[in-house]
Protein backbone atom coordinates (compact mmCIF):
# COMPACT_ATOMS: atom_id res chain seq x y z
CA UNK A 1 0.00 0.00 0.00
CA UNK A 2 2.47 2.40 -1.24
CA UNK A 3 1.53 5.32 -2.53
CA UNK A 4 2.75 6.71 -5.54
CA UNK A 5 3.23 9.96 -5.41
CA UNK A 6 3.09 12.22 -8.86
CA UNK A 7 6.76 13.08 -8.10
CA UNK A 8 9.20 13.49 -11.71
CA UNK A 9 12.83 13.12 -12.31
CA UNK A 10 13.68 16.06 -14.74
CA UNK A 11 16.31 14.05 -16.99
CA UNK A 12 19.30 16.38 -18.82
CA UNK A 13 21.09 14.67 -21.60
CA UNK A 14 24.02 15.70 -23.50
CA UNK A 15 24.80 12.26 -26.03
CA UNK A 16 25.59 9.57 -23.94
CA UNK A 17 25.45 11.59 -20.68
CA UNK A 18 22.44 11.73 -18.43
CA UNK A 19 21.85 13.94 -15.32
CA UNK A 20 18.98 13.28 -13.33
CA UNK A 21 17.75 15.61 -10.68
CA UNK A 22 16.55 14.23 -7.39
CA UNK A 23 13.83 16.13 -5.22
CA UNK A 24 14.02 17.00 -1.39
CA UNK A 25 13.12 14.23 0.03
CA UNK A 26 13.66 10.62 -1.30
CA UNK A 27 12.03 8.56 0.51
CA UNK A 28 9.60 5.20 0.45
CA UNK A 29 6.94 7.51 -1.18
CA UNK A 30 9.41 8.40 -4.08
CA UNK A 31 11.37 5.25 -4.16
CA UNK A 32 9.20 3.08 -6.90
CA UNK A 33 9.34 5.97 -9.44
CA UNK A 34 13.13 6.35 -8.29
CA UNK A 35 13.66 3.00 -9.76
CA UNK A 36 11.67 3.16 -12.68
CA UNK A 37 13.39 5.60 -13.86
CA UNK A 38 16.55 4.45 -12.70
CA UNK A 39 16.25 1.26 -14.70
CA UNK A 40 14.67 3.14 -18.13
CA UNK A 41 17.60 5.42 -18.29
CA UNK A 42 20.28 1.87 -17.62
CA UNK A 43 18.42 0.19 -20.56
CA UNK A 44 18.15 3.31 -22.54
CA UNK A 45 19.31 2.81 -25.81
CA UNK A 46 22.15 3.38 -26.99
CA UNK A 47 23.44 2.72 -23.56
CA UNK A 48 24.76 5.64 -21.82
CA UNK A 49 28.28 6.17 -20.92
CA UNK A 50 27.56 8.03 -17.27
CA UNK A 51 24.38 8.54 -15.33
CA UNK A 52 24.61 11.09 -12.41
CA UNK A 53 22.08 11.81 -9.97
CA UNK A 54 22.15 15.43 -8.86
CA UNK A 55 21.45 15.40 -5.07
CA UNK A 56 21.51 19.31 -4.98
CA UNK A 57 17.98 19.53 -3.49
CA UNK A 58 18.17 16.62 -1.64
CA UNK A 59 17.89 17.15 2.29
CA UNK A 60 16.34 13.83 3.31
CA UNK A 61 16.98 9.83 2.04
CA UNK A 62 15.32 6.83 3.97
CA UNK A 63 15.83 2.82 3.63
CA UNK A 64 13.61 2.66 0.70
CA UNK A 65 16.33 5.22 -1.37
CA UNK A 66 19.17 3.37 0.30
CA UNK A 67 17.87 -0.18 -1.30
CA UNK A 68 17.07 1.64 -4.81
CA UNK A 69 20.45 3.23 -5.33
CA UNK A 70 22.21 0.24 -4.61
CA UNK A 71 19.87 -1.33 -7.46
CA UNK A 72 20.82 1.51 -9.52
CA UNK A 73 24.46 1.41 -8.92
CA UNK A 74 24.51 -3.01 -9.68
CA UNK A 75 22.35 -2.31 -12.56
CA UNK A 76 24.79 0.52 -13.84
CA UNK A 77 27.57 -1.56 -13.16
CA UNK A 78 26.78 -4.51 -14.84
CA UNK A 79 26.25 -1.92 -17.98
CA UNK A 80 29.60 -0.94 -17.52
CA UNK A 81 27.87 2.58 -16.99
CA UNK A 82 29.33 5.23 -14.49
CA UNK A 83 27.02 5.86 -11.95
CA UNK A 84 28.15 9.10 -9.56
CA UNK A 85 26.50 10.84 -7.22
CA UNK A 86 26.63 15.00 -7.66
CA UNK A 87 26.29 17.60 -4.43
CA UNK A 88 25.76 15.33 -1.76
CA UNK A 89 24.83 17.10 1.41
CA UNK A 90 26.59 16.09 4.35
CA UNK A 91 22.67 15.20 6.07
CA UNK A 92 23.00 12.72 2.77
CA UNK A 93 26.61 11.44 3.43
CA UNK A 94 26.11 10.42 6.96
CA UNK A 95 22.63 8.60 6.32
CA UNK A 96 25.54 6.65 3.63
CA UNK A 97 28.11 6.51 5.98
CA UNK A 98 25.87 5.10 8.19
CA UNK A 99 24.55 2.70 5.88
CA UNK A 100 28.42 1.61 5.15
CA UNK A 101 27.50 2.63 1.42
CA UNK A 102 30.30 5.59 1.35
CA UNK A 103 33.05 4.13 -0.18
CA UNK A 104 30.78 2.06 -2.89
CA UNK A 105 29.47 4.90 -4.52
CA UNK A 106 31.14 7.76 -6.60
CA UNK A 107 30.62 10.98 -5.10
CA UNK A 108 31.60 14.56 -6.81
CA UNK A 109 31.14 17.73 -4.84
CA UNK A 110 30.38 20.07 -7.88
CA UNK A 111 27.03 20.19 -9.86
CA UNK A 112 27.02 22.75 -12.87
CA UNK A 113 24.32 24.81 -11.18
CA UNK A 114 20.74 24.09 -12.42
CA UNK A 115 19.29 27.40 -10.35
CA UNK A 116 21.31 30.65 -10.66
CA UNK A 117 22.64 30.27 -6.71
CA UNK A 118 22.11 26.83 -5.44
CA UNK A 119 22.32 28.16 -1.18
CA UNK A 120 26.33 26.99 -0.25
CA UNK A 121 25.22 26.78 3.60
CA UNK A 122 25.98 22.86 3.37
CA UNK A 123 29.27 21.82 2.08
CA UNK A 124 29.76 19.01 -0.14
CA UNK A 125 32.71 16.19 -0.01
CA UNK A 126 35.93 18.05 0.98
CA UNK A 127 38.46 18.63 -1.80
CA UNK A 128 41.03 16.72 0.18
CA UNK A 129 38.97 13.77 0.44
CA UNK A 130 38.40 13.35 -3.37
CA UNK A 131 42.30 14.17 -4.20
CA UNK A 132 43.77 11.30 -5.56
CA UNK A 133 47.20 12.70 -5.94
CA UNK A 134 46.62 13.29 -1.57
CA UNK A 135 45.44 9.35 -1.51
CA UNK A 136 48.88 8.52 -3.64
CA UNK A 137 51.24 10.16 -1.19
CA UNK A 138 49.48 8.75 1.25
CA UNK A 139 50.17 5.10 0.23
CA UNK A 140 53.72 5.44 -0.94
CA UNK A 141 53.96 7.73 2.34
CA UNK A 142 52.40 4.35 4.61
CA UNK A 143 54.56 2.08 2.75
CA UNK A 144 57.76 3.98 3.60
CA UNK A 145 56.30 4.58 7.38
CA UNK A 146 55.26 0.74 7.84
CA UNK A 147 58.87 -0.42 5.79
CA UNK A 148 60.58 1.27 9.17
CA UNK A 149 57.64 0.22 11.51
CA UNK A 150 59.21 -3.28 10.71
CA UNK A 151 62.41 -2.00 11.43
CA UNK A 152 61.83 -0.62 14.34
CA UNK A 153 59.10 -3.17 15.57
CA UNK A 154 61.34 -5.75 17.25
CA UNK A 155 63.73 -3.85 19.97
CA UNK A 156 59.81 -1.77 20.71
CA UNK A 157 58.15 -4.71 21.24
CA UNK A 158 61.05 -6.10 23.58
CA UNK A 159 61.36 -2.92 25.51
CA UNK A 160 57.64 -2.34 25.84
CA UNK A 161 57.02 -6.09 27.38
CA UNK A 162 60.13 -5.49 29.68
CA UNK A 163 58.73 -2.38 30.59
CA UNK A 164 55.23 -3.52 31.41
CA UNK A 165 53.70 -6.94 30.41
CA UNK A 166 50.66 -7.34 28.15
CA UNK A 167 49.88 -6.24 24.75
CA UNK A 168 52.62 -4.78 22.20
CA UNK A 169 50.21 -2.53 20.19
CA UNK A 170 47.29 -0.53 21.43
CA UNK A 171 44.13 0.14 19.44
CA UNK A 172 41.77 2.44 20.45
CA UNK A 173 37.83 3.32 18.34
CA UNK A 174 38.21 6.64 16.22
CA UNK A 175 36.17 9.10 14.51
CA UNK A 176 37.20 9.83 11.24
CA UNK A 177 35.86 11.02 7.49
CA UNK A 178 32.27 11.97 8.72
CA UNK A 179 32.39 10.34 12.12
CA UNK A 180 32.97 6.56 10.36
CA UNK A 181 34.38 4.57 13.43
CA UNK A 182 37.70 2.97 12.93
CA UNK A 183 40.89 0.91 14.80
CA UNK A 184 43.70 3.54 15.36
CA UNK A 185 46.77 1.48 16.17
CA UNK A 186 50.27 2.47 18.24
CA UNK A 187 52.37 0.60 20.19
CA UNK A 188 51.17 0.97 23.55
CA UNK A 189 52.70 3.58 26.09
CA UNK A 190 50.82 3.07 29.02
CA UNK A 191 50.11 0.19 31.59
CA UNK A 192 48.06 -2.32 30.43
CA UNK A 193 44.81 -1.42 32.39
CA UNK A 194 45.39 2.16 31.73
CA UNK A 195 41.08 2.61 30.86
CA UNK A 196 40.22 1.23 34.76
CA UNK A 197 42.60 3.94 35.80
CA UNK A 198 41.57 6.86 34.10
CA UNK A 199 38.87 8.36 36.68
CA UNK A 200 41.64 8.61 39.23
CA UNK A 201 43.56 10.53 36.63
CA UNK A 202 42.79 14.37 36.78
CA UNK A 203 41.50 15.85 33.49
CA UNK A 204 44.12 18.93 32.92
CA UNK A 205 42.13 19.85 29.75
CA UNK A 206 39.25 21.76 29.13
CA UNK A 207 36.09 20.80 27.16
CA UNK A 208 35.90 17.86 25.65
CA UNK A 209 38.80 15.93 25.36
CA UNK A 210 41.22 13.83 27.58
CA UNK A 211 45.02 14.37 28.15
CA UNK A 212 47.17 14.85 31.07
CA UNK A 213 50.65 15.94 30.59
CA UNK A 214 52.18 13.73 33.88
CA UNK A 215 49.70 11.12 33.66
CA UNK A 216 51.15 8.06 35.98
CA UNK A 217 49.82 5.79 33.42
CA UNK A 218 52.55 6.27 31.07
CA UNK A 219 55.68 3.59 31.42
CA UNK A 220 59.01 5.11 31.22
CA UNK A 221 59.14 3.29 27.36
CA UNK A 222 55.99 4.75 26.79
CA UNK A 223 57.56 8.10 28.20
CA UNK A 224 59.90 7.38 25.11
CA UNK A 225 57.94 6.81 22.53
CA UNK A 226 55.76 9.35 22.89
CA UNK A 227 58.93 11.53 23.05
CA UNK A 228 60.57 10.64 19.89
CA UNK A 229 56.64 9.86 18.28
CA UNK A 230 57.49 6.25 17.63
CA UNK A 231 54.77 5.11 18.83
CA UNK A 232 51.95 6.90 16.50
CA UNK A 233 54.38 4.61 13.90
CA UNK A 234 51.49 2.04 13.82
CA UNK A 235 49.34 4.13 12.28
CA UNK A 236 50.62 3.87 8.80
CA UNK A 237 48.50 1.13 8.79
CA UNK A 238 45.28 2.92 9.58
CA UNK A 239 46.64 5.34 6.07
CA UNK A 240 47.11 2.36 4.46
CA UNK A 241 43.72 0.96 4.82
CA UNK A 242 42.23 4.92 3.99
CA UNK A 243 40.80 5.54 7.46
CA UNK A 244 43.82 7.98 7.58
CA UNK A 245 45.54 10.33 5.75
CA UNK A 246 49.10 11.04 6.23
CA UNK A 247 48.10 15.12 7.28
CA UNK A 248 44.71 15.71 8.47
CA UNK A 249 42.93 16.82 11.70
CA UNK A 250 43.33 15.38 14.97
CA UNK A 251 40.69 12.23 14.95
CA UNK A 252 38.58 12.49 17.89
CA UNK A 253 37.20 9.88 20.27
CA UNK A 254 33.42 8.89 19.90
CA UNK A 255 32.67 10.41 22.93
CA UNK A 256 34.01 13.52 22.27
CA UNK A 257 31.93 13.70 18.71
CA UNK A 258 29.29 12.86 21.01
CA UNK A 259 29.12 15.90 22.83
CA UNK A 260 29.84 17.98 19.77
CA UNK A 261 28.24 21.35 18.66
CA UNK A 262 26.99 21.59 15.45
CA UNK A 263 29.45 23.58 14.54
CA UNK A 264 32.18 21.46 15.17
CA UNK A 265 30.82 18.82 13.19
CA UNK A 266 32.49 19.86 10.51
CA UNK A 267 35.47 18.47 11.59
CA UNK A 268 34.71 15.55 10.86
CA UNK A 269 34.86 16.35 6.94
CA UNK A 270 38.38 15.93 6.08
CA UNK A 271 40.15 12.12 7.18
CA UNK A 272 42.35 12.52 10.21
CA UNK A 273 45.78 12.55 9.76
CA UNK A 274 48.55 11.10 11.40
CA UNK A 275 50.28 14.73 11.88
CA UNK A 276 48.34 18.20 10.95
CA UNK A 277 48.18 21.48 12.33
CA UNK A 278 47.82 20.38 16.23
CA UNK A 279 51.03 18.96 15.60
CA UNK A 280 52.95 21.54 13.82
CA UNK A 281 51.06 24.77 15.28
CA UNK A 282 50.94 23.64 19.07
CA UNK A 283 51.70 19.70 19.98
CA UNK A 284 50.57 19.04 23.60
CA UNK A 285 50.39 22.66 24.87
CA UNK A 286 47.19 23.26 23.23
CA UNK A 287 44.77 22.28 26.10
CA UNK A 288 41.21 24.15 25.26
CA UNK A 289 39.27 21.76 22.99
CA UNK A 290 38.48 24.99 21.06
CA UNK A 291 41.48 25.47 20.19
CA UNK A 292 41.98 21.97 18.59
CA UNK A 293 38.53 22.30 16.80
CA UNK A 294 39.85 26.01 15.21
CA UNK A 295 43.12 24.89 14.17
CA UNK A 296 41.12 21.97 12.48
CA UNK A 297 38.83 24.45 10.68
CA UNK A 298 41.94 26.36 9.81
CA UNK A 299 43.65 23.43 8.02
CA UNK A 300 40.11 22.51 5.92
CA UNK A 301 40.47 26.30 5.03
CA UNK A 302 43.53 25.96 3.81
CA UNK A 303 44.05 22.82 2.36
CA UNK A 304 46.00 22.48 -0.56
CA UNK A 305 48.33 19.57 -1.77
CA UNK A 306 51.39 21.96 -1.32
CA UNK A 307 49.87 22.87 2.24
CA UNK A 308 49.81 19.17 2.97
CA UNK A 309 53.72 19.27 2.23
CA UNK A 310 54.84 22.03 4.03
CA UNK A 311 52.84 20.60 7.30
CA UNK A 312 54.78 17.04 6.55
CA UNK A 313 58.17 18.93 6.58
CA UNK A 314 57.10 20.82 9.51
CA UNK A 315 56.19 17.32 11.42
CA UNK A 316 60.16 16.43 10.80
CA UNK A 317 61.89 19.42 11.92
CA UNK A 318 59.09 19.42 14.87
CA UNK A 319 60.28 15.81 16.07
CA UNK A 320 63.67 16.82 15.63
CA UNK A 321 63.83 19.77 18.15
CA UNK A 322 64.09 19.07 21.78
CA UNK A 323 60.91 20.10 22.99
CA UNK A 324 58.40 18.33 20.74
CA UNK A 325 55.96 16.08 22.66
CA UNK A 326 55.97 16.43 26.28
CA UNK B 1 -2.23 5.96 25.02
CA UNK B 2 0.12 4.74 27.10
CA UNK B 3 1.25 7.83 28.49
CA UNK B 4 3.09 5.94 31.48
CA UNK B 5 7.22 7.27 30.10
CA UNK B 6 7.97 9.65 31.99
CA UNK B 7 9.52 13.28 31.28
CA UNK B 8 11.13 14.66 34.32
CA UNK B 9 14.14 16.87 33.71
CA UNK B 10 13.01 17.52 30.20
CA UNK B 11 14.35 20.15 28.05
CA UNK B 12 12.19 19.92 25.03
CA UNK B 13 9.27 18.04 24.63
CA UNK B 14 6.65 17.27 21.68
CA UNK B 15 4.38 14.63 20.48
CA UNK B 16 3.15 14.56 16.81
CA UNK B 17 -0.51 12.15 15.90
CA UNK B 18 -0.26 11.34 12.20
CA UNK B 19 -2.52 9.10 10.23
CA UNK B 20 -1.30 5.46 8.67
CA UNK B 21 -0.40 7.72 5.53
CA UNK B 22 3.36 7.51 4.32
CA UNK B 23 2.52 11.06 2.80
CA UNK B 24 2.75 12.50 5.70
CA UNK B 25 6.66 11.73 6.07
CA UNK B 26 7.69 15.70 5.17
CA UNK B 27 5.37 16.65 8.13
CA UNK B 28 7.37 14.35 10.65
CA UNK B 29 10.92 15.56 9.20
CA UNK B 30 9.53 19.38 10.01
CA UNK B 31 7.99 18.15 13.33
CA UNK B 32 11.89 17.08 13.89
CA UNK B 33 13.56 19.74 13.05
CA UNK B 34 12.58 21.91 16.41
CA UNK B 35 14.90 19.11 18.47
CA UNK B 36 17.73 20.04 16.20
CA UNK B 37 18.85 22.33 19.28
CA UNK B 38 21.42 21.98 22.34
CA UNK B 39 22.71 19.52 24.13
CA UNK B 40 21.83 17.18 20.95
CA UNK B 41 24.67 16.69 18.03
CA UNK B 42 24.48 17.33 14.71
CA UNK B 43 25.18 13.85 13.77
CA UNK B 44 23.22 12.07 17.24
CA UNK B 45 20.01 14.45 15.86
CA UNK B 46 20.45 13.00 12.06
CA UNK B 47 20.28 9.47 13.57
CA UNK B 48 17.43 10.47 15.65
CA UNK B 49 15.57 11.85 12.23
CA UNK B 50 16.44 8.69 9.80
CA UNK B 51 15.59 6.43 12.84
CA UNK B 52 12.11 8.17 13.69
CA UNK B 53 10.87 8.02 9.34
CA UNK B 54 12.31 4.49 9.95
CA UNK B 55 9.80 3.58 13.00
CA UNK B 56 7.28 5.30 11.37
CA UNK B 57 7.41 3.70 8.24
CA UNK B 58 7.40 0.24 9.91
CA UNK B 59 4.36 1.28 11.42
CA UNK B 60 2.58 2.35 8.11
CA UNK B 61 4.11 -0.53 6.32
CA UNK B 62 4.04 -3.52 8.39
CA UNK B 63 2.02 -3.01 11.69
CA UNK B 64 -0.75 -1.23 10.02
CA UNK B 65 -0.76 -2.97 6.89
CA UNK B 66 -4.04 -3.97 6.96
CA UNK B 67 -5.83 -0.88 9.04
CA UNK B 68 -7.24 1.76 7.77
CA UNK B 69 -5.58 5.37 6.86
CA UNK B 70 -6.98 6.69 9.98
CA UNK B 71 -5.77 4.55 12.33
CA UNK B 72 -3.03 7.05 14.28
CA UNK B 73 0.13 6.21 15.15
CA UNK B 74 1.47 8.27 18.02
CA UNK B 75 5.36 9.95 17.90
CA UNK B 76 7.31 11.54 20.44
CA UNK B 77 10.41 13.12 21.30
CA UNK B 78 12.40 14.47 24.63
CA UNK B 79 15.58 16.21 24.89
CA UNK B 80 16.79 15.33 28.43
CA UNK B 81 19.89 16.32 29.68
CA UNK B 82 21.77 13.32 29.23
CA UNK B 83 19.74 11.77 26.09
CA UNK B 84 17.69 12.08 23.39
CA UNK B 85 14.45 9.35 23.08
CA UNK B 86 12.12 8.65 20.40
CA UNK B 87 8.41 6.81 20.63
CA UNK B 88 6.39 5.21 17.77
CA UNK B 89 3.11 3.65 18.93
CA UNK B 90 1.33 1.71 17.13
CA UNK B 91 -1.46 -0.45 16.77
CA UNK B 92 -0.47 -3.76 15.22
CA UNK B 93 -0.01 -7.38 15.81
CA UNK B 94 3.01 -7.81 17.83
CA UNK B 95 5.95 -8.45 16.01
CA UNK B 96 9.66 -9.44 17.27
CA UNK B 97 12.05 -6.58 15.75
CA UNK B 98 15.15 -7.77 17.13
CA UNK B 99 15.07 -10.73 16.08
CA UNK B 100 14.59 -9.54 12.24
CA UNK B 101 17.61 -6.70 13.48
CA UNK B 102 20.11 -9.53 14.22
CA UNK B 103 19.18 -11.35 11.12
CA UNK B 104 19.33 -8.97 8.75
CA UNK B 105 23.28 -8.95 8.50
CA UNK B 106 24.09 -12.36 8.42
CA UNK B 107 21.54 -12.32 5.80
CA UNK B 108 23.07 -9.65 3.30
CA UNK B 109 27.19 -9.46 4.34
CA UNK B 110 27.51 -7.23 1.29
CA UNK B 111 26.22 -3.82 1.22
CA UNK B 112 25.83 -4.15 -2.61
CA UNK B 113 23.77 -7.23 -2.56
CA UNK B 114 21.76 -5.40 -0.03
CA UNK B 115 18.36 -4.24 -1.87
CA UNK B 116 15.25 -4.93 0.90
CA UNK B 117 15.68 -4.95 4.59
CA UNK B 118 17.63 -1.56 4.79
CA UNK B 119 15.53 -0.51 7.29
CA UNK B 120 16.49 -3.25 10.02
CA UNK B 121 19.90 -2.86 9.30
CA UNK B 122 19.94 0.98 9.43
CA UNK B 123 18.48 0.40 12.80
CA UNK B 124 21.08 -2.44 13.59
CA UNK B 125 24.34 -0.35 12.38
CA UNK B 126 22.75 2.52 14.90
CA UNK B 127 22.59 -0.08 17.87
CA UNK B 128 25.83 -1.65 17.53
CA UNK B 129 28.02 0.94 15.96
CA UNK B 130 26.40 4.31 17.25
CA UNK B 131 24.91 3.39 20.57
CA UNK B 132 21.46 3.72 20.13
CA UNK B 133 18.97 1.77 22.60
CA UNK B 134 16.21 0.13 20.46
CA UNK B 135 13.68 -1.84 21.65
CA UNK B 136 10.38 -2.39 20.12
CA UNK B 137 8.05 -3.58 23.23
CA UNK B 138 4.27 -5.22 22.40
CA UNK B 139 1.31 -5.05 24.98
CA UNK B 140 -0.39 -7.71 23.44
CA UNK B 141 -3.17 -5.73 23.57
CA UNK B 142 -2.76 -3.83 20.21
CA UNK B 143 -0.59 -1.61 21.55
CA UNK B 144 3.29 -1.54 20.46
CA UNK B 145 6.42 1.31 21.14
CA UNK B 146 9.11 1.34 19.31
CA UNK B 147 11.94 3.25 21.77
CA UNK B 148 14.64 5.13 20.26
CA UNK B 149 16.98 6.18 22.88
CA UNK B 150 20.41 7.23 22.34
CA UNK B 151 22.09 8.90 25.62
CA UNK B 152 25.10 11.16 24.76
Amino acid sequence: MIQQSSIAFPVTQTEELYQVQLPALLTVTEAIAFRAKCRELIEAKPTPTKIILDFAQTTFIDSSAIGALVMCLKAARSRQIELVLWSVKSEILTILELADLGQHFTIESKTIPLEPHPKPQIEATHPSVQSKTKRAIDIVGAMVGLGITAVVFIPIAIAIKLDNPGTILFSQTRCGHLGQRFQVWKFRSMVSNAEQLKAQVENQNEGAFFKNENDPRITRVGRFLRKTSLDEFPQFWNVLRGEMSLVGTRPPLPEEVDRYEIANWQRLNVKPGITGEWQVHGRSKIRNFEEVIQLDLRYQERWSLKYDLQLLLKTVMVLFRKDSAF
Amino acid sequence: MNNLVSTEGVIHFDRLIVQTDLTVIPQILSWFEAFQRFPVSQVVWLQGQIALVEGFTNAVRHAHAQFSKYTPIEIEAGIYPNRLEIRVWDQGSPFDLAELIDRVEQDYPNPLEHEVHWGAALFKKLKDQHGWNVEYSCSGEGQNCLSLIKFY
